[in-house]
């Protein structure tokens, strides 16, 4: 049992920067949460102390950022300097951190929709935009035959292309009141107007 | 036929990479693929337990009927103790049987922990293992199960490491050792990691050479990086550093029994790299190739 909670403890370690200046200043706490031997209290007594633990902490977070800026690379762009302290706070509560990110980043999407929802966060065309790139995210798990509707305030078309010009902000986007059908169609993604 | 050829130079496959072999493919002798890219993994227990994604499996068969392919896991998470997923094992026991990989490989460290939920807990980066005795029997049983169940070379990859665990019972060169001997287990000799290991644990990469068991080495990985606050990090961020050139010429030199080189880069980086510079670096590892194998890759003496 003990190897296996030493790999759960270091595991512990990498994922943040506070259990390890905790544990730096008070090693007997953390340790109590596994079933350590002398050896491997040793060995992460150790660790915590080393220069490279840095980087250990450095590339978990990019590891975990990547998937994000890539599955939803557009929410990511909207949401600018604001994206970090969020996907921070989201890893605080994060359930289920699973090898291939589908349900990470599907998760990350639902904690940012709550906080439109509720106006916790208040920003011209999240929405649209985040609600595109997760039916995005979902579609590209599924076989084909698989569709999402969607309906957006404004015009995505508009939004995407503002976007990527990086004029949004001063563009005014047209209302609109279409709904769309997202499915995926001989390899690719297709959307069509309904 | 013998699966025993010697492939050359391949690359790893990444997601910015289609529309680049649409053109150059011919400059490849092979593509290393990560299997967990092209299936969605439903869960332990579901049915099916994989799915493929189609939009990558169709960009995977376009790939497999234009050359070989090689498997390069990070699903399997060997060294996780008390832990080993053998519907994994079985799945790509199917996916051999469809594409008929040359061979396969892992890391020796731990990615994923073990849960009562339908998905193992991602540690978010992998972890070495310690190279301890209790180590090497657990990853020692699980390498023999492997090779049961997949009748091609299964290979393991020397660790990029950023922290060293003090009272270690074997030095990584004698533990992959030991295990390539007692397991038959392949090698796969990452150049990049041992250079980053060499800038940040001043470990002396051709003394870890003259060490290694090198005629169990079967491919080599070369890469670039770059520094982090005062790490090297092996970031797979474009082209080798020239230090990587001269210690892969001195490991191949020392090789027998290599059957592939393959390039990584990070796909955020091809922006930096471009077709051209994908071009010069596989340029530049053919050179090294070829200065060491006089016979031509297979396909190309037709």
């Amino acid at each position: 049992m003990s190897a296996r909670d030493f790999q759960l403890a270091f595991a512990q370690l990498v994922a943040s920067p506070e259990t390890c200046r905790e544990m730096i200043q008070a090693e007997e706490p953390f340790f109590t949460r596994f079933d350590l031997t002398v050896k491997e209290k040793l060995r992460l007594h150790a660790i915590v102390r080393q220069r490279g633990i840095a980087a250990c902490l450095s590339l978990y977070r990019m590891n975990r950022v990547t998937p994000v800026y890539s599955q939803l690379s557009n929410t990511c762009s909207l949401l600018g300097d604001g994206l970090i302290p969020l996907v921070e706070e989201f890893w605080r509560h994060l359930t289920k951190p699973s090898l291939q990110f589908r349900e990470e980043v599907l998760e990350f999407g639902q904690f940012l929709m709550n906080k439109i929802d509720t106006g916790l966060i208040n920003m011209p065309y999240l929405r649209e935009v985040l609600q595109l790139e997760m039916a995005m995210n979902e579609l590209s798990y599924l076989p084909e035959g698989e569709y999402r509707v969607l309906k957006f305030e404004h015009d995505i078309f508009s939004i995407l292309q503002s976007l990527s010009t990086g004029r949004l902000q001063e563009t005014q986007v047209p209302l609109s009141e279409d709904i769309y059908k997202m499915y995926l169609r001989d390899n690719k993604i297709e959307i069509d107007l309904m | 036929m013998k699966n025993d050829e010697r492939l050359g130079v391949g690359i790893l496959y990444n997601a910015s990479l289609p529309e680049y072999l649409e053109e150059y493919i011919g400059n490849l002798d092979y593509i290393e693929i990560i299997p967990d890219m092209f299936w969605s993994d439903e869960g332990r227990g579901q049915t099916p337990r994989f799915r493929p994604m189609s939009q990558w499996v169709h960009q995977l068969d376009w790939i497999a009927a234009r050359v070989p392919l090689i498997a390069h896991n990070i699903g399997i998470s060997i060294g996780t103790m008390d832990y080993f997923d053998e519907e994994y094992i079985y799945f790509m026991q199917e996916m051999n049987k469809s594409y008929q990989f040359k061979w396969h490989s892992d890391h020796l460290s731990f990615l994923k922990l073990p849960t009562k939920g339908l998905h193992d807990h991602n540690a978010g980066i992998a972890i070495p293992v310690p190279y301890d005795e209790e180590y090497l029997q657990m990853i020692g049983r699980k390498v023999d199960f492997i090779r049961n169940a997949i009748d091609i070379p299964f290979l393991l990859e020397n660790n990029v490491y950023f922290v060293e665990y003090p009272e270690q019972d074997y030095t990584e060169t004698a533990f992959v050792n030991k295990l390539a001997e007692n397991h038959q287990c392949g090698i796969l000799l990452d150049i990049h990691n041992l250079y980053a290991n060499s800038i940040n644990q001043k470990v002396k990469s051709r003394e870890y050479i003259d060490e290694l068991n090198m005629e169990a080495v079967i491919e080599m990985h070369i890469a670039g990086g770059n520094e982090m606050n005062g790490t090297y990090m092996d970031s797979h961020a474009g082209p080798c550093p020239d230090e990587v050139w001269e210690l892969l010429e001195y490991a191949v030199s020392k090789a027998p029994n290599l059957r592939g080189i393959t390039f990584e880069f990070h796909e955020s980086y091809f922006p930096l790299l471009q077709f051209d510079g994908l071009n010069r670096q596989l340029e530049l590892a053919r050179r090294t190739w070829t200065n060491h194998h006089q016979k031509l890759p297979e396909h190309e003496c037709a």
